[in-house]
């Protein structure tokens, strides 16, 4: 079964995230700031992050990216930005931090399930 | 007609009375018959000769008319007009005219000693008186002297008449038709001679002429000096130039300027000769050009004046792109000083205006960015070009550097607005669409949701009241406030306890003992509170305690709010009320939309109340609020 991190500070968020892939038969962990984000990926190892932008704290979204794709073992570790932010620049800086997608909140379920699908490692 | 003394030529223009002329003319008769009369005592006392022919005194009568003859010759040799002419020879021309007077001097003798010759014969044939040896000199040098005076006058008078009077109706016309006025005064003022120019000047009759005292055609206020000024040439002081107030007749006051000099007659002084030109007119010229200028450069000062006020920067530049003008507000904002503006090329002085932007004629306006120096941060200038016919054109500069940042602020408050907005609907349409595409087995999942849906729409809507309220402070309708009497502590406990109380954010309230009653809009008053307390926990890490203190001092309750926050500079603190600012909007971490502490500013002002921040960056930050009992 693969392992979801879904870092966003609010909660209800992460309770939807979850609900979500949940039915789709993931297991999906928590973390409420970039700081636990890190924790959970060192400790968990997952599949995929789901990773908020804007999250209070030590660590917003992108230097959590940043931070992640400076170490080797995270690399190869899909990350598919959720956000709220609309502008192109958040996208594109995303993208260039080593986000593989960007999805923009409100989000329609289905969206969310292809972007995961897309994102996993198939078989 | 006579000439006086060279020195002074003006003076012979006045017509020599006839008395003079007699008395001088007897003067010299007398002389002569004075000098034969000697002649003949010493005649007769040597040689014994008779004195008388047939009762007729001879030497008293050749002696009288030899003496006026003489007198005559030797004054008019002396004064003639043809001796003087003669007097400006040189040379060859000189002698020539010294020997051709010798020979007519000669020949008159000649003519002189026959006449004197013929009259002793005529003597000697009718009264038989003899011609004696000894007498033979007497007769002939009086023949002699004779003949010469009498041809000599006779030349003399016609020659002279001629020559005087060309020249003295030379001189007098030169004199009478000068453009320039010409006076001559007695040492007392008397006006001895004005020529045409003065009288036409000055209004005066011929007739008036000899009535006039030059004192009187003065200017009372030029008065003491002129005189002064006689009495130094006078003294041999020479006054080279001098202006004086004339008055004409009818009493219209002239500027005269003009030279002066002392009249001598024979080395004496007896007047003042003085050439004058009106130069009123040139003098009202003088004065309505100093005035033009006087005019032009008030003009110019209060153009400046005006320039300097403007808070716009304004550039004249030429048709050879070089500044003229540079008001102190168009250096201000360009960061160039004013010297180096002025008098030089645009692009020159100004290294960051874009190269042929002036020129472009499709370009009226553009924005000029004036880069960041060492102190000033970035600024921007909206610049308005207007070109004028002449090939110059006018560049007004408006700082809008402050609306820039506006516009970059209500971009950023529209973006973070638009977040935080969706931040909400993400759960509300995420829930709902999950809730509709497999419902929830369990009636308390659907709860669940719902309550998370009702949760999230809440704070939508509390997102949306803090964007209208701003939008209706901002249209200028300001707060209705909804007074009524509560009590202010219990608010404030109400309001803590309802903020979905964090373990990170430990609040400590000290509210005092008793109840304080306060009369205004508990609904604002609780947004007021909720902004304060909701920045203090935002802006906090975890673990920092929040201290909330209320106590009535005097009139006032005082609601004071402090954290151990990242606090703020003093930069920061000073812009903190403004609507859309967020101290820190580069830290994408802590949500909001910059409008709490605007909102909050607002409420207070509505209450009559102040507000007050300190705040040190890392310290941490404190809010005190003011409000007045009783509302206004």
């Amino acid at each position: 079964m693969e392992k979801i991190v879904v870092a966003d500070d609010h909660s209800s968020v992460r309770v939807l995230v979850e609900m979500i892939l949940q039915r789709e038969g993931r297991q999906v962990l928590h973390a409420a700031d970039g700081e636990q984000a890190l924790e959970v990926t060192e400790k968990e190892k997952p599949d995929l992050l789901i990773l908020d932008l804007m999250m209070p704290g030590k660590f917003d979204g992108f230097s959590t990216l940043q931070q992640l794709k400076e170490k080797p073992l995270y690399k190869e570790l899909p990350v598919l930005v959720l956000s709220a932010c609309h502008q192109p620049q958040y996208r594109e800086r995303a993208q260039s931090l080593g986000a593989k997608d960007y999805l923009q909140k409100p989000f329609p379920i289905d969206s969310l399930l292809q972007a995961v699908d897309r994102l996993l490692p198939t078989g | 007609m006579t000439l006086l003394p060279k020195e002074d030529v003006a003076f012979s223009l006045q017509p020599e009375p006839y008395f003079n002329q007699l008395l001088r003319l007897t003067s010299f008769f007398l002389l002569g018959a004075f000098f034969l009369s000697t002649c003949a005592t010493l005649q007769k006392l040597l040689f014994s000769l008779p004195l008388e022919w047939r009762g007729y005194p001879i030497p008293l009568l050749a002696g009288g008319s030899c003496g006026l003859i003489v007198g005559s010759a030797v004054y008019h040799h002396k004064q003639s007009s043809y001796g003087r002419n003669n007097r400006n020879l040189r040379g060859r021309e000189f002698y020539t005219a010294l020997i051709r007077q010798v020979l007519q001097f000669s020949l008159f003798f000649a003519v002189g000693a026959l006449l004197l010759c013929l009259l002793s014969l005529l003597q000697k044939s009718l009264a038989g008186y003899p011609i004696e040896l000894r007498m033979f000199t007497i007769p002939t040098l009086f023949g002699g002297f004779s003949g010469v005076s009498v041809g000599w006058y006779l030349l003399e008078l016609s020659r002279s008449n001629q020559y005087r009077l060309a020249d003295e109706r030379q001189y007098y016309n030169l004199f009478e038709n000068a453009n320039d006025m010409i006076q001559i005064v007695s040492l007392d003022g008397r006006l001895l001679y004005a020529n045409k120019a003065w009288k036409k000047t000055l209004g005066y009759q011929d007739a008036d002429l000899s009535q006039v005292n030059i004192f009187q055609v003065m200017h009372p206020d030029c008065l003491a000096e002129t005189q002064q000024k006689m009495r130094r040439m006078l003294k041999g002081e020479q006054v080279e130039r001098m202006e004086l107030k004339y008055l004409t007749r009818e009493g219209d006051e002239l500027i005269v300027e003009g030279s002066s000099s002392i009249s001598l007659v024979r080395g004496k002084p007896v007047g003042f000769r003085c050439i004058l030109r009106d130069i009123s007119e040139r003098k009202r010229n003088e004065q309505k050009l100093k005035q033009a200028l006087l005019s032009s450069r008030e003009a110019h000062h209060k153009l400046d004046h005006l320039l300097s006020a403007v808070v716009d920067g304004i550039l004249l530049i030429d048709k050879d792109r070089k500044i003229q003008l540079a008001n102190p507000a168009a250096a201000r904002l360009l960061r160039i000083k004013r010297e180096q503006l002025l008098q030089r090329k645009l692009y020159d002085a100004i290294s960051f205006l874009p190269i042929g932007l002036v020129e472009d004629p499709s370009c009226k306006d553009f924005i000029l960015k004036v880069p960041v120096t060492e102190q000033q941060e970035q600024r921007f200038l909206h610049a308005l070009l207007s070109r004028q016919g002449d090939g110059s054109a006018i560049l007004s500069l408006h700082d809008v550097t402050q609306e820039k940042e506006l516009d970059r602020m209500k971009n950023e408050f529209i973006s973070t607005a638009a977040h935080e907005l969706r931040t909400p609907l993400t759960s509300i349409m995420g829930f709902s669409e999950y809730f509709l595409s497999s419902p929830p087995e369990t009636s308390e999942e659907g709860v669940k949701m719902m309550t998370t849906i009702h949760d999230q729409a809440q704070a939508l809507s509390a997102i949306i009241s803090d964007l209208l309220d701003l939008s209706r402070i901002e249209s200028g309708r300001g707060f209705i406030l909804q007074k009524s009497f509560f009590s202010m502590p219990q608010l404030i406990e109400q309001t803590i306890s309802q903020m979905a109380p964090s373990k990170a954010h430990p609040i400590q309230l000290q509210l005092g003992c008793g109840d304080v009653q306060l009369s205004g809009d508990r609904g604002k008053l609780r947004q007021l509170i909720e902004n304060i307390v909701g920045n203090a926990i935002k802006y906090s890490p975890d673990g920092g305690e929040i201290k909330v203190r209320g106590a009535l001092r005097g009139d006032h309750y005082v609601l004071q709010v402090s954290d151990c926050g990242i606090g703020m500079t003093a930069e920061q603190t000073e812009r903190v009320f403004e609507k859309f600012y967020r101290a820190d909007y580069a830290n994408t971490a802590i949500s909001g939309i910059g409008l709490g502490m605007s909102i909050v500013q607002r409420i207070v002002q509505a209450h009559g109340g102040l507000v007050r921040i300190k705040s040190k960056p890392g310290r941490g930050t404190r809010v005190t609020v003011f409000l007045p009992r009783l509302a206004a």
